[in-house]
């Protein structure tokens, strides 16, 4: 196999299933981009950030009371201060992605945040206290304590390069298609995002790729308190405990500087319609579960059969993208469903709730992109359309399954589960990182749920021969819940979000501001009771900024 | 046809203010559905890590106060006190037949002692517990690391039509020996003086002995439990005049509480009255 080969090889396979490297908020990125950066005797590959926000915001609460009927129990936002109802926010995170070549045919890739989203300010020098009581004033420094408190590893992996195909193993992001289901959160503007245990192969097949892989999601505690010495080798743990996934991947996929080669009039295979797909397959199963464990980690439960319950978890989830590029118009979607049944859906061992749990979410987002000018790079037209199913209980799903019974109309969260009177989750949320506001989805909500959007949005690019990648952005979202006795105020409007941006690039510095209102309508107010004047919710509004210096 | 202005105006006035009108509705929510009950806050459900092991600890039976737990109540009901034994020697309980879906549903749950026009009488208690099943009568408790201890009974009004009731006792009785395991046995004996029992002034003493009998497997309509004890209670009261005895079993499990009864029919002192009772004068059973 020809370098070139393995290096496209590389870049569709990690394409596949996951992703390393920063990349817009959506399509798929350039994950073999460390590859050709290198020089041919580089061994180290430099990437990360230093990334610093601050955010203001004004009624992002809505207004919405808390604790009476119709409201909730839980509050949308933390009550701000005075007539406008400001919070602010400060935060700081140091991320480095250095990737180690060993030779032409391997890289181990580590991704570290140091001070990961740390607040500003969080830590003035003598604190905390401890057994008394202090003032802060005045306090002339602020560190953290140790390192030990404010690093993460998020990316641990090895690859190589074999003669047929490409070998991964490790701790590694996932990504696929546009993100809606599995999101590396690569961007400099992202947070968290999804990382794999996972061993990975992939190989080209007739100008595709296909790929396979195996994640262990949740390996459960040591089985038992063996008499050797701890550290010598894996650690014993039960098969059944472990939720572990099977995926397959058929993908053929171009890096975006390749889309820009095939489909721009000034290369020479300039003008080409490039169209893209990819399907995954994936099972996931986990046949026993120990949910003590999940509380405190403790390994002694492992040692312990009563600590175990039979979970019988089975899910399926197919995801599909497509896009379609020319050198003006590129049409990208996605569309991702999943079905599933928990046997025994029980979160303490030794109750075994005799109702399966079962579940249908689907979600799907169909995205075009258009530059209508001769000057290509001036404006950039975007609509978008994107749904995610819904499910009849009140309020939105929780964003991890704690719960399952409790919710009640007017909550704007709650299980979608009521013991054995509801036993479906039908709810699907479009993964949080794929960002189509400001204040609604992004920052409130944590991701598009229950609900349908149109998106239109426009990128200005106005000074490109005199500071290129100074851009403005504007962007309008409606959102409309599916169904609306399920949204929190009981009405299917959800809101309206204006937002724009201006992002000013400077060498490896970079400045973006944000800012967005959003005109919420009655499906985010409070439900009134009885006879009860209805209330509309307040406008909210928000400014970020981030600044970024590129390593 | 031909443009009249007014007319086109006066439509996009129409139009104007019916999308204006229709935004505005947008803007506002709706009512709750006139059938939801009332509001209830839910309650944080109580921290509480169970290990499966047929052993009751304090902290594995927590109490919280306003969290709510449904019971279907049957009343005279068949019921297989002593359960039947698997192949793997297990004792299973199979309280899933009948089927208890057209049977009441009391919805119970621990209140504060603070309010309560009893709270003086038991400045010791923390919180009460209700006795019956319409809750029409409470008893305060003591809960601590060794046990639950009733300290007498209460009306939950203060006016109740049926009569007041308002029990004092002069020593706690204990209802549950924490920690709870097979073996574990209490016996309190508690006087009331100046007792009102449904309005009607007396004394009586009650002897009480709680026991866990057994553990094994309990099947609801709605959950199978394992590792449950089974609490046997025997209360022998001697009013004044009269006397009365009440058998009840009380399926107990760890962070869910009490998950079912059978309760015996009253009988005098006199009588005999076996712990196997055939026919429940009442039957409790957990259902989500």
């Amino acid at each position: 196999m020809s370098s070139h080969g393995r290096a496209l090889l590389v870049m569709v396979f990690t394409a596949a299933l996951s992703s390393s490297t920063a990349m817009g908020r959506t399509g798929m990125g350039d994950p073999v981009q460390p590859w050709r950066d290198k020089e041919p005797d580089e061994w180290l590959v430099l990437d990360g950030h230093l990334r610093l926000r601050s955010a203001l915001t004004s009624h992002l609460d809505l207004d919405r009371p808390v604790g009476v009927a119709g409201a909730g129990s839980t509050a949308l936002w933390a009550a701000g201060q005075g007539a406008l109802d400001l919070t602010y926010g400060h935060d700081l995170r140091l991320r480095l992605a250095p990737s180690f070549f060993i030779g032409d045919l391997a890289r181990v890739v580590v991704e570290v945040d140091l001070l990961d989203n740390v607040a500003l300010g969080a830590r003035p020098r003598f604190t905390p206290f401890r057994d008394t009581t202090g003032l802060v004033a005045a306090a002339p420094f602020a560190a953290q304590p140790s390192l030990g408190d404010v690093a993460t590893l998020r990316t641990a992996y090895g690859e190589v390069l074999l003669p047929i195909g490409v070998l991964s193993a490790g701790r590694m992001p996932s990504h696929f298609g546009m993100g809606l289901a599995a999101n590396d959160g690569a961007d400099v503007d992202d947070d968290l995002g999804d990382r794999a245990d996972r061993v990975a192969f992939a190989m080209p097949v007739l100008g595709h790729v296909v790929a396979a892989a195996f994640d262990l999601g949740a390996s459960g505690p040591r089985a038992s308190g063996a008499a050797r010495a701890a550290g010598l080798g894996p650690a014993p743990r039960l098969p059944s405990v472990a939720e572990q996934s099977l995926s397959l991947a058929l993908l053929r996929f171009h890096a975006p500087w390749e889309l820009d080669m095939l489909t721009h009039a000034r290369t020479p295979e300039g003008g080409r319609t490039v169209v893209d797909y990819g399907v995954a397959l994936s099972v996931e199963w986990q046949d026993d579960d120990v949910p003590g464990y999940w509380v405190a980690f403790d390994d002694a439960l492992g040692a312990d059969p009563a600590a175990v319950v039979r979970r019988g978890y089975r899910a399926g989830l197919a995801d599909g993208w497509l896009r379609v590029a020319t050198r003006r118009l590129r049409l990208e979607a996605e569309l991702v469903g999943a079905a599933f049944t928990i046997d025994n859906a029980s979160p303490l061992a030794g109750v075994t709730l005799r109702t399966p749990v079962t579940g249908l979410p689907w979600g799907g987002v169909v995205t075009v992109q258009g530059r209508p000018l001769q000057d290509e790079d001036l404006l950039l037209l975007h609509g978008e359309l994107g749904v995610a199913s819904s499910d009849p209980a009140p309020g939105l799903p929780l964003p991890s399954p704690q719960a399952l019974s409790t919710a009640q109309p007017g909550d704007v969260f709650g299980s979608q589960l009521d013991g054995p009177r509801d036993t479906r989750q039908d709810a699907f949320r479009l993964h949080p990182l794929h960002r189509i506001d400001l204040i609604l989805w992004r920052t409130l909500l944590g991701g598009v749920s229950e609900a349908a959007y149109a998106r239109a949005h426009a990128v200005v690019a106005p000074a490109q021969d005199t500071f290129r990648g100074l851009r403005l952005e504007g962007n309008v979202v409606y959102s409309h819940a599916l169904d609306a006795a399920s949204a929190p105020g009981g009405a299917s409007p959800l809101g309206v979000e204006l937002d724009g941006a201006v992002v000013v690039p400077y060498d490896a510095f970079s400045l973006r501001l944000d800012a967005g209102w959003l005109l919420p309508l009655g499906g985010l107010g409070a439900r009134p009771v009885g006879t009860q004047t209805p209330v509309a919710p307040t406008p909210a509004t928000m400014i970020l900024v981030r600044l970024a210096y590129a390593l | 046809m031909r443009c009249d202005p007014v007319a086109l105006g006066r439509l996009l006035a129409g139009v104007v203010l019916a999308g204006a009108a229709a935004s505005w509705s947008a803007c506002l929510p709706t009512p709750l559905p006139d059938d939801d009950e009332a509001y209830v806050p839910p309650a944080p459900a109580p921290a509480c890590h169970g290990d499966n092991d047929g052993t009751i600890t304090a902290a594995e039976l927590p109490v919280v106060t306003g969290v709510v737990a449904r019971y279907r109540i049957g009343a005279d009901v068949a019921v297989d006190v002593d359960g039947s034994v698997d192949d793997e020697g297990v004792v299973v309980w199979d309280l899933s037949r009948p089927d208890p879906q057209g049977e009441p549903v009391a919805s119970l749950a621990a209140e504060p002692m603070a309010g309560q026009w009893f709270a003086d009488l038991f400045p010791q208690a923390g919180l009460a517990a209700p006795l019956s099943a319409d809750s029409a009568q409470l008893g305060p408790l003591v809960i601590d690391d060794d046990g639950w201890r009733l300290l007498g009974a209460a009306s939950s009004n203060a006016n109740p039509a049926e009569g007041l009731t308002r029990v004092v006792y002069d020593q706690p009785t204990t209802l549950y020996p924490l920690p709870l395991s097979e073996g574990a046995t209490a016996r309190s004996t508690s006087r009331a003086d100046d007792a009102l029992l449904l309005g009607v002034p007396t004394s009586f003493v009650d002897e009480t002995t709680v026991t866990v009998v057994r553990r094994g497997r309990v099947i609801l309509p709605d959950l199978v439990l394992y590792n449950t004890l089974q609490v046997t209670v025997r209360l022998r009261r001697t009013l004044v005049a009269g006397d009365v005895q009440q058998v009840s079993h009380h399926f107990v499990h760890e962070c869910l509480g009490e998950v079912a009864r059978f309760v015996s029919p009253a009988a005098p002192l006199s009588q005999p009255l076996d712990d196997d009772f055939a026919v429940a004068q009442e039957v409790w059973r957990l259902s989500l």
